[in-house]
């Protein structure tokens, strides 16, 4: 008798054991998701995000007149992000993710945009920033937003669909 | 049965056939005997083993959460556990004891000179004896260091890389160095008071708290001050008496035709990465094990403190007089001589507590004859055997895949080996210290032939403890790959690889190799591979590879001319040139490419291995030719 209730104590820690590392794993790897309605601003660090515009393009070209083309089946979705990063220290550069559901594409690394807006945010300024991504036409109509990498919490997801 | 002597000579298998005889026998008795109380005590072994393992997956997990809060509060959950899980094991093994009747046997066999420690008589007076020497010899075995090493890794995967150690490391702030000489000076020395408070009143509560505290000063070492120990030795190879050391050094072995330091540590590491594993795989640890249970059970240790108190040495290591002479003049000292001679009490009394009752429970566990502690280990290996390989299986079943996945199922996991086969080892440990105890016993039969037995007959038992240990060398070399989902692929075809797939499309070999579009040329005194690689991803999971060459133990990173990585966007596929310079020797049918997630963390990672089908007339060909390298494409997946 002594010995089942031992057996029912145990197998109840082992299960309020194993709900809390379930519990806690449930959370690893995701970062939790704040949408922001469009026209709305998003608030992260002390910085101020606003989703100007989100395009869906056949084609673009960069600062110096060099074209841009997707490969074959892809399509370019190019954003406009206002930001307000007055008030910054040195170190603050800031990231942006396009998000269709758990998928997420980077940025086209080294793309410049066209003057006046710039390709990335610097710090203690404010300005515009546009951002590039290309990714599989099939995938345009799942497109949700821009999201604003954060590795350390929760992420502003600026809502808006590509027109 | 044991071999009679005839005094004639004995044919080889007339001498091997008693010897396997006795071995066979020993280890059908440990098996029924095991088999017998597993099944008697089951709910309660289950139960204990669940609770430890509970104990220690709930240790690390609480660790690297409080971690978050201060770093130092890592050290009381991890104790914390540790202690609870010795109490589960001790609690276990005098169960078993108790039900084989070990208390009984033993007061049959104990010596008349030995201490009655009454450890039987109560749960929390076995706890207070035992905890503490069971803790140092946990410890020593290497127990304890995986707390540590899996609460790191749980921390850097959760927080980042530098989140734990860097609030941990000495050498990174005075602060913490000054905390932890402090820690570590004051967790010794409330140890040792612990322990006399403990050796006064008999309670359990001193006997946990000193246990804690031990467990505390392991993990400060284990985490931090191993750190001081590092930097000064760091210290001291920058200084001029390292190179006076290296001089002499040089001097002393010059006349050698051999460079004897270069000898002494590819012996070294030949015998820690080589022997050392198998040794400790299937030989000392279950010998440990039976040490740790003979502390619980009670092998009627003499401590050097009993005998300051009652009588003579019995155990003739001579300590015990040191001892006694210490408190001699101890009693005639006086000022810094008295204080000195204190502190060497102290220490005494530290391998007292810890380290002689082991020393005792090894030598009687070790006299109990090779026909016994054969079928024993072969029994102990075979249970922690199967309980790995049941986890290899349910890997195996698995498949390769992110640290993501394996950090949340290695509890569950581990469920198969801490408490399925820990309940089977913990009732064989059981049987064993009871046969132990038989085979002391006024009646028994001799453990293993008479030292009359002939030449022959010695010669039998080596060969069967030959063939045994090469069984268990085998047992080891036999388990599946641990450490990765290996997959093989043949050039040109396409293999499943983590959210996607990867393919090798072609090879080159040259010993020039010409970049396009820039028409760069670089050539190389050895050879290039240059090897053209696809990889795919079809959703949200990542593919990142960087693939490498490898033949046998030599591997090769690819290098700046081409690429080092495939990371493509979800819905695309993206191929590119690797170009490795590799020597010629390499460039045969051994070699291959290996695709693999390079991570700060991996577990059963999934790797694709592509054998690449060179020969060494192929290389011969190549000696004049150019590797052609472009730059990487990308396609968006239909």
């Amino acid at each position: 008798m002594r010995d089942r209730r031992l057996l029912v104590v145990a197998v109840t820690l082992a299960l309020v054991f194993s709900v809390a590392w379930l519990w806690r794993a449930a959370g690893d790897g995701t970062s939790p998701r704040n949408p922001v309605a469009a026209g709305q601003a998003a608030r992260l660090d002390g910085v101020t995000y606003h989703l100007v515009s989100l395009q869906s393009l056949e084609r673009t070209t960069t600062r110096y007149d060099n074209p841009v083309v997707p490969v074959r089946g892809a399509v370019l979705v190019l954003a406009r992000i206002d930001y307000d990063a007055v008030g910054t220290r040195t170190s603050f550069g800031c990231t942006f993710e396009l998000v269709a559901g758990e998928t997420t594409w980077r940025s086209e690394f080294g793309y410049t945009p066209p003057e006046p807006e710039g390709g990335s945010c610097e710090p203690d300024t404010a300005g515009t920033v546009a951002v590039l991504f290309e990714i599989p036409a099939r995938n345009i109509e799942q497109v949700q937003g821009i999201g604003v990498t954060n590795p350390a919490g929760t992420e502003p997801l600026l809502v808006g669909r590509p027109t | 049965m044991p071999e009679r002597s005839t005094g004639r000579p004995g044919g080889g298998s007339n001498a091997l056939r008693p010897v396997l005889a006795a071995f066979g026998e020993s280890t059908l008795q440990l098996a029924s005997a095991t088999a017998g109380v597993w099944w008697r005590l089951l709910p309660r072994l289950i139960a204990l083993t669940l609770l430890g393992w509970v104990a220690y997956h709930g240790a690390v997990f609480l660790g690297a959460e409080l971690a978050q809060c201060s770093v130092w509060l890592l050290i009381p959950a991890l104790s914390i556990g540790v202690v609870f899980r010795l109490a589960t094991v001790v609690i276990a093994l005098r169960s078993v004891a108790t039900e084989l009747g070990a208390p009984e046997l033993l007061r049959q066999v104990a010596p008349a000179e030995a201490a009655d420690d009454d450890r039987d008589r109560s749960l929390s007076r076995l706890l207070g004896i035992t905890l503490l020497p069971f803790l140092a010899v946990y410890a020593a075995f290497g127990y304890v260091d995986s707390f540590a090493r899996d609460v790191v890794l749980l921390s850097t995967y959760r927080f980042g890389p530098g989140e734990l150690l860097g609030g941990l490391n000495p050498l990174d702030s005075a602060t913490t160095a000054a905390i932890t000489i402090a820690l570590v000076a004051v967790l010794y020395v409330a140890r040792r008071l612990l322990a006399r408070w403990q050796e006064r009143t008999g309670a359990l509560l001193p006997a946990l708290l000193a246990a804690l505290v031990e467990a505390s000063g392991l993990f400060v070492v284990l985490l931090s001050a191993f750190r001081l120990v590092e930097g000064a030795q760091l210290w001291l190879g920058d200084r001029r008496v390292a190179q006076w050391w290296q001089a002499s050094l040089d001097w002393a072995t010059g006349w050698l035709h051999f460079d004897l330091p270069e000898l002494v540590q590819r012996t070294w590491a030949f015998l820690s990465s080589t022997i050392w594993p198998v040794l400790w795989d299937v030989l000392s640890q279950p010998v440990a094990w039976l040490t740790l249970a003979a502390l619980v059970f009670g092998s009627r240790v003499v401590t050097l403190g009993d005998v300051l108190h009652t009588g003579p040495a019995t155990d003739g290591t001579g300590a015990v007089g040191r001892a006694e002479r210490l408190r001699v003049a101890i009693a005639g000292a006086g000022g810094p001589r008295r204080a000195l001679l204190r502190l060497q009490q102290t220490f005494v009394g530290d391998v007292d507590d810890k380290y002689l009752p082991t020393w005792r429970s090894l030598r009687l566990v070790l006299h109990a004859g090779w026909a016994f502690l054969g079928a024993y280990v072969l029994l102990f290996s075979l249970v922690g055997f199967l309980g790995e390989w049941s986890v290899d299986a349910v890997k195996t079943a698995i498949g390769g895949q992110p640290v993501s996945l394996w950090i949340n199922v290695i509890p569950f996991l581990n469920l198969l080996p801490d408490v399925l086969a820990m309940s089977v080892q913990l009732a064989l440990l059981g049987a064993a210290f009871v046969r132990i105890l038989e085979l002391r016993s006024p009646g028994a039969e001799p453990a293993r032939p008479a030292a009359s037995a002939g030449t022959r007959s010695r010669l039998a038992e080596v060969a069967v403890v030959a063939g045994l240990v090469l069984a268990f060398v085998a047992m080891v070399a036999l388990r599946p790959n641990p450490d990765a989902a290996v997959r093989t692929a043949a050039v040109g075809e396409r293999a499943r690889y983590a959210g996607g797939a990867v393919q090798v499309d072609a090879v080159q070999l040259g010993t020039k190799v010409l970049l396009l579009p820039s028409k760069e040329v670089e050539s190389s005194p050895v050879m290039f591979v240059a090897v053209h690689a696809t990889a795919t991803r079809s959703g949200a999971t990542t593919v990142n590879v960087q693939p490498r060459l490898v033949n046998g133990s030599r591997a090769y990173d690819a290098q700046s001319w081409g690429s080092s990585l495939l990371a493509p966007e979800p819905g695309f596929s993206e191929s590119t040139d690797f170009v490795f310079e590799v020597l010629p020797a390499d460039v045969n049918d051994g070699l291959h490419l290996e695709f693999q997630t390079r991570q700060l963390l991996v577990y059963y990672p999934d790797v694709v291995s592509v054998p690449l089908r060179l020969s060494p007339a192929a290389a011969v060909a190549a000696a004049h030719q150019s590797v052609i390298v472009t730059s990487g494409t990308q396609k968006a997946v239909a």
